[in-house]
């Protein structure tokens, strides 16, 4: 019964037959894009430019050449006959990473002019002084034994050289890299300070140190790191002043990464510092010159990377993230209350919310009489526990303040507008939020701002929910156990060595003299000694 | 530097723990508004005592102890911004309880509304004189047990019903007891209202064994006044009342006069007045023992300037008009000090701290004496007053 | 910063302080003013003086030691079974401590803060805490000691200092009425405000840089504790006069509570007082077990004290609990007091005579 229903020719049977058909096509198709998969994947293995040897034929050396880069657009080679030296030649660069001016005019356009003293070939070891010495118009150039150096060059953005019957590539420097303009540090604006920022040029931000410290102790030492991107890094610090192990050790940590590519500095930082499962950062990324100018003399040392504009000090420790380049700018009892405040700040940013709820649902009994009966009053037919009030707040201030760093900045101010003005008013309006819980979390906003360190920040942020849970389960004896939890854990942390607590922490009292640029700025005449933690080979820092 | 598993167990031992907490914790949360702030309490004798076992609802239910005490206590009664300036309702709430032990009428306020008393913000503690009179020992065992109970609490005693003082209406628009409590910081400046007793100087004193005196507190016209002081002996009854001319020279006594305008008739024409102001008062008490016998001297320079002279003939700058008015205002004052002492010792009640004052300066005489002091010692001790008064100026005018 | 870690001589003065500056600031004017009346502060100088003669003489048996902790040379002076036992008594004694504040704690708090919550709640906490602190040895230790001394317990002595603002200056005659005898009996419940430098010295001292300066550093360390007991009992001498102090279990926090400071926001002392007294008795317990948990590891010769911390906190939670009410807890407190009496006052000296006999004999040979 069923095999004849499946044979006889009716719609439905004939309409399956064409799907299956028409299924069978698409299927060919697959196989089609399959093969041609394979077929790539075939032709495009990943390549070891080490593996290749240099020849002397230029054809062959080409090929090779040809092969490793050849699938990518941007990769130009020419090819010419150096007139004087009657031999077959090419030039090979990328575009876009080279200065094309340069090899027009110094490199092809010098080679193809007839020598002056007559036509006449060089043996193939001569070749190269022969074109340095009479014939190439630039300042610095090299030969390269082996291929994989001089990939590497080329994908730097230097040209190569390559002539008929050399064993042996002719490296000529023309990077020309498009690059920002040297601008205002975004993050970290100030008012009297510099106002050169860094870029993603590492040499550019070398030359920003430079300028500022024309002295030959300023030592750069370059790190490659990054398996598959050979990124740029550079430890930078000051020769007679860092501590030579503190030196030797962020080198040390550095080459011990092995990643394929560092995706920016965030990752680097977090490869290498003592305690990567902390939320508080022990490296300090800034974006002022001038900033890291004074680490340097202080004796910190530096870690730039290619394609970056911060730059990490190492060791920090807490206190650095509450200063400011133009603390030192301002007079300095002026600065001292503005960095005190800053301290002030961090401790209301994170704990303000709890301590609110604590109080007003735990311990009525630390708030003036009056006071408890005004904050009654406005508590008076709000639905939420104050915890839930506070926790929908704080929700809502974290939601606007994201939304603002991530939009453009037409949209932002529109933001602020609607959340800010609109949210606030309605919610204590509609009797869903009491109007002093609006205004402690937006104290707690102003407070959070007040803190220099965008990073610092965060962890204020990240801090306060923890904080308030605590102090809606146990009160101020949460909020206090609270505090003591996050003191344990930052004087566990350490920075190169350095506890992170460290100037506040003085050993005895000949240290107390790091305190002078801890939660205060002394007069600059009392900064006269490098702080001790960081065990600077040489202490003095003005005579008096 | 850092074990990686070791960390993640303690990490997850923190998580499992904080979320246990947050399922089961919260064992004291109370959202302000729903806590009874009392911050007046009146103790009174109960109308018409019931027999025992016998009480309705809001009276408490007591195992043991008669249906004594009506504790009457005011919480403010919490409103929205705008309600505030219309005002219309009271501002107040007022709950009370009949029974005998304070803590389970209290308890018995307790289930009579949502908001349970807290006792933290207590202001002032008032007692009927019916209830003084049979002692308030007792009463204040739950006060100093109670731990949210604060020591700072002012204590008062009413000759009328306590409980009429939180429920009557004032004049300012602002809750009883605070009205009461703002009332009593003035009365340093006004040498006739007795010195405020706090609930600790009375815990302190009870705990002594001394007498001790309580401002008394009227309630007139929707205004409060506490000229009168209640005397207090060791046991905690009330056996007397001061008035004002006693309170002034128990101030003097007990050197807690600290300014304050008198007047006398004028010496130079005695129809009119001549007031003095106290501004700088040094006052010594000291207590002198020779063999048996015991006597007090009490020096003072009451240094202080012309307040009024309504005899405007008489020029203020004549020393021998200034030295009158010396000499009659420090009679005056001789005789205010003189008739408070002679009032305690009649109420054989020591409220002027001269006990203590001898076992601080004669503890082996005070062993001696110190059960017998209140009785017999003090009633039959007497006291040398030598004040002198100085005028510093005579103000703007000769 | 990269040498090896030491103790520095602030670092131990810090350490000292704490240890002693825990609970007994609220109970021991209540536990002196029963014997010694008005001349109660008295006692409390004279309990630092004899304080002193101890802390010479942990002192001095440490300095024959220089490379051994207490657990070390108890051994090597009273050879090694003997040793083991005095050990084992004084972890015993050590952990007695933590278990007998804590529970004070949890008892003062429940009934100023947390009413409702019950022991095992704050205990538990409380534990967790030491648990993450002790869990990167000792240096993390004394760094938070040092934050939380230069942070707290600054804020909480001056709140000490506000309650100057109403005592009464009667409150403290007659001056020695009752001879000095009263005096000298009222120093033996005082002792155990003192009890921590000598446990101190016994613990930390392999590790102090410089080894001469510990008796200076230490001295002024007990002087300046027996100024701040000696002020709290003034204080609350003031505030309460003696027969209300002594009445009262918990004096220093109802002397707090009676001052108050009108039209400022602080109104009233005693709920801050009582807030900044939970970070100072913290950091105090931290110490302690600490102590107990570096006991128990050089007894049994483990080279961390990490996972003790973690085996040892159960049963501390569980002896604070299992006391069923107050007054055992003030019985075994007194037990524990004069058990630290005879520590400093009769097991130190022989000790330390013991120590100098075998030295003096080692040198004739």
């Amino acid at each position: 019964m069923d095999d004849n229903k499946e044979n006889s020719p009716t719609v439905e049977n004939i309409a399956a037959k064409l799907k299956n058909f028409k299924s069978l096509i698409t299927h060919v198709r697959d196989v089609e894009d399959e093969a041609e998969v394979v077929a790539r994947s075939l032709s495009e293995q990943y390549v070891y430019p080490e593996t290749y040897q240099l020849e002397a034929s230029l054809a062959s050396n080409l090929k090779h050449l040809q092969e490793i880069l050849s699938d990518s657009y941007d990769f130009h080679f020419r090819e010419f006959i150096i007139a004087a030296l009657n031999r077959q030649a090419a030039v090979v660069f990328i575009e876009g990473m080279s200065n094309q001016e340069l090899i027009n005019r110094q490199i092809i356009g010098k080679l193809l002019l007839p020598s002056a003293t007559g036509q006449g070939d060089k043996p193939d070891n001569e070749v190269f002084g022969y074109l340095k010495n009479a014939l190439l118009a630039v300042a610095s150039l090299s030969m390269e034994d082996v291929m994989g150096e001089a990939v590497k060059r080329v994908l730097a953005g230097d040209t190569l050289l390559l002539i008929d019957g050399v064993t042996g590539i002719i490296v000529i420097e023309s990077r020309k890299m498009e690059a920002r303009a040297i601008s205002e540090p975004e993050t970290e604006t100030n008012i009297r300070g510099s106002r050169d920022g860094f870029v993603e040029s590492i040499q550019t931000n070398i030359t920003l140190l430079r300028r500022r410290l024309k002295n030959p102790n300023l030592i750069t030492k370059k790190v490659t790191i990054g398996v598959r991107s050979e990124t740029d890094f550079a430890v930078v610090y000051f020769r007679g002043i860092a501590h030579p192990r503190l030196a030797y050790e962020v080198e040390q940590r550095l080459r011990k990464i092995k990643i394929d590519v560092p995706n920016g500095i965030g990752v680097i930082q977090g490869l290498m510092e003592d305690h990567p499962y902390s939320p508080f950062p022990t490296l300090l990324a800034t974006e002022r010159p001038d900033k890291v100018v004074a680490g340097l003399v202080e004796g910190k040392v530096a870690i730039m990377m290619d394609g970056i504009p911060f730059i990490l000090l190492a060791p920090a420790t807490l206190s650095d993230f509450f200063q400011t380049s133009d603390d030192y700018n301002e007079k300095w009892v002026v600065a001292s209350i503005i960095r005190l405040s800053r301290y002030v700040s961090a401790v209301f940013a994170m704990a303000t919310p709890a301590i609110f709820v604590a109080i007003t649902t735990f311990n009525p009994g630390l708030l003036p009489m009056l006071l408890t009966v005004t904050v009654a009053n406005t508590r008076l037919g709000i639905p939420f526990p104050a915890f839930i009030e506070a926790l929908v707040m704080i929700i809502l201030l974290e939601i606007l303040q994201e939304a603002g760093v991530r939009l453009p900045k037409t949209i932002g101010p529109a933001v602020s507008i609607v959340g800010g003005l609109v949210v606030g008013e309605a919610t204590v309006r509609a009797g869903l939020v009491s109007a002093p819980m609006v205004i402690v979390i937006a104290f707690t906003a102003i407070a959070s701002f007040n803190i220099a360190n965008y990073r610092l920040n965060l962890i204020v942020r990240l801090f306060r929910i923890p904080l308030m849970l605590l102090g809606a389960t146990l009160g101020m004896f949460g909020v206090m156990m609270g505090f003591l939890v996050m003191i344990a854990h930052l004087s566990m942390l350490e920075s190169f060595g350095v506890p992170y607590l460290t100037p506040m922490i003085q050993k005895n009292s000949q240290q107390l003299s790091d305190i002078k640029d801890t939660f205060v700025v002394a007069p600059p005449s009392f900064m006269d000694e490098r702080p001790q933690y960081l065990t600077p080979e040489d202490a003095k820092r003005q005579e008096k | 530097m850092l074990k990686k598993g070791h960390l993640h167990t303690v990490i997850l031992a923190g998580v499992i723990f904080l979320m246990s907490f947050m399922v089961t914790g919260c064992w004291d949360r109370k959202e302000i508004e729903n806590r009874g702030f009392v911050l007046g309490g009146a103790i009174d004798k109960v109308i018409t005592p019931a027999p025992k076992g016998e009480y309705d609802l809001p009276h408490v239910t007591q195992e043991a102890g008669e249906r004594k005490y009506k504790v009457t206590v005011e919480m403010p009664r919490f409103k929205k911004g705008e309600e505030n300036v219309t005002g219309g309702k009271e501002n107040h709430y007022i709950f009370s309880g009949e029974g005998e032990s304070m803590f389970q009428i209290v308890r018995a306020i307790g289930a009579k509304t949502y908001f349970s008393p807290f006792f933290e913000d207590l202001q002032v503690l008032i007692f009927s004189e019916a209830v003084a009179r049979e002692g308030i020992k007792d009463l204040l065992d739950f006060g100093l047990r109670n731990p949210t109970m604060r020591r700072g609490v002012k204590v008062f005693v009413t000759p009328g019903r306590a409980e009429d003082i939180l429920k009557g209406k004032m004049q300012v628009a602002e809750i009883n007891s605070i009205f009461i409590a703002k009332t009593s910081q003035n009365v340093k400046m006004t040498p006739r209202f007795a010195t405020v007793t706090s609930l600790g100087e009375v815990a302190q004193a009870i705990r002594a064994k001394r007498s001790f005196g309580v401002a008394e507190i009227v309630m007139e016209n929707g205004d409060v006044k506490l000229t009168k002081g209640a005397i207090f002996n060791a046991e905690g009854k009330m056996v007397g009342e001061l008035d004002e001319w006693e309170i002034v020279g128990g101030k003097i006594i007990r050197r807690v006069l600290k300014e304050g305008a008198f007047s006398i008739p004028n010496p130079a024409n005695p129809e009119k007045l001549a007031v003095f102001e106290v501004v700088e008062p040094r006052i010594k008490v000291n207590s002198h023992v020779d063999g048996d016998k015991l006597w007090f001297t009490l020096e003072a320079e009451l240094a202080g300037h012309l307040g009024e002279n309504t005899e405007t003939e008489q020029k203020a700058l004549d020393p021998v008009f200034l030295m009158a008015v010396e000499r009659a205002m420090a009679d005056e004052f001789t005789r205010m000090v003189q008739v408070a002492y002679h009032k305690h010792q009649e109420l054989r009640a020591d409220a002027l701290g001269l006990g203590s004052l001898v076992y601080r300066q004669h503890p082996e005489y005070w062993n001696m004496v110190k059960d017998r002091w209140d009785e017999e010692v003090f009633p039959q001790t007497p006291i040398d007053v030598n004040i002198k008064v100085i005028i510093r100026r005579p103000g703007m005018i000769s | 910063m990269i040498s090896f870690p030491r103790v520095s001589m602030l670092q131990f003065f810090i350490i000292c302080f704490i240890s002693a500056f825990g609970v007994s600031m609220t109970t021991l004017p209540g536990a002196v003013a029963d014997a010694a009346k008005e001349d109660m502060w008295l006692t409390v100088v004279v309990g630092g003086v004899i304080f002193l003669f101890t802390f010479w003489t942990a002192t001095k048996l440490a300095s024959y030691f220089p490379q051994n902790t207490c657990i070390e040379y108890h051994r090597i002076i009273l050879g090694p079974v003997l040793g083991e036992v005095v050990n084992v008594f004084l972890v015993v004694l050590l952990a007695t401590v933590p278990i007998v504040s804590i529970r004070s704690f949890v008892v003062a708090l429940k009934i100023y803060l947390l009413d409702l919550t019950p022991n095992f709640a704050v205990i538990v906490v409380l534990m967790v805490f030491f648990i993450y602190a002790t869990q990167y040895g000792l240096f993390p230790i004394i760094r938070m000691q040092q934050i939380i001394f230069m942070s707290f317990h600054m804020l909480f002595l001056m709140i000490v200092l506000l309650g100057l603002l109403s005592i009464k200056t009667i409150n403290y005659l007659p001056f020695l009425a009752q001879g000095f005898i009263p005096v000298l009996k009222g120093a033996i419940p005082s002792w155990y405000a003192y009890v921590g430098p000598e446990f101190a010295v016994g613990f930390f001292y392999p590790f102090i840089s410089m080894k001469n300066q510990v008796l200076k550093w230490g001295l002024a360390c007990i002087a300046v504790l027996t100024g701040v007991y000696t002020l709290i009992t003034l204080i609350v001498q003031g505030i309460l006069g003696s027969a209300d102090t002594a009445h009262n279990l918990v004096p220093t926090i109802i002397a707090y509570r009676s001052v108050e400071i009108p039209d400022t926001f602080i109104e009233r002392l005693d709920g801050y007082f009582f807030i900044f007294w939970i970070p100072v008795f913290t950091a105090c317990m931290l110490i302690w077990v600490y102590f107990v948990s570096s006991g128990i590891k050089q007894i049994l010769k483990l080279e961390y004290n990490r996972p003790i911390v973690v085996l040892v906190a159960p049963f501390l939670v569980y002896f604070v609990i299992v006391v069923p009410n107050f007054q055992t807890a003030q019985q075994i407190s007194q037990w524990v007091n004069y058990a630290f009496l005879a520590w400093g006052l009769g097991i130190l000296p022989i000790l330390l005579t013991l120590a100098w006999w075998k030295e003096k004999r080692r040198n004739v040979c």
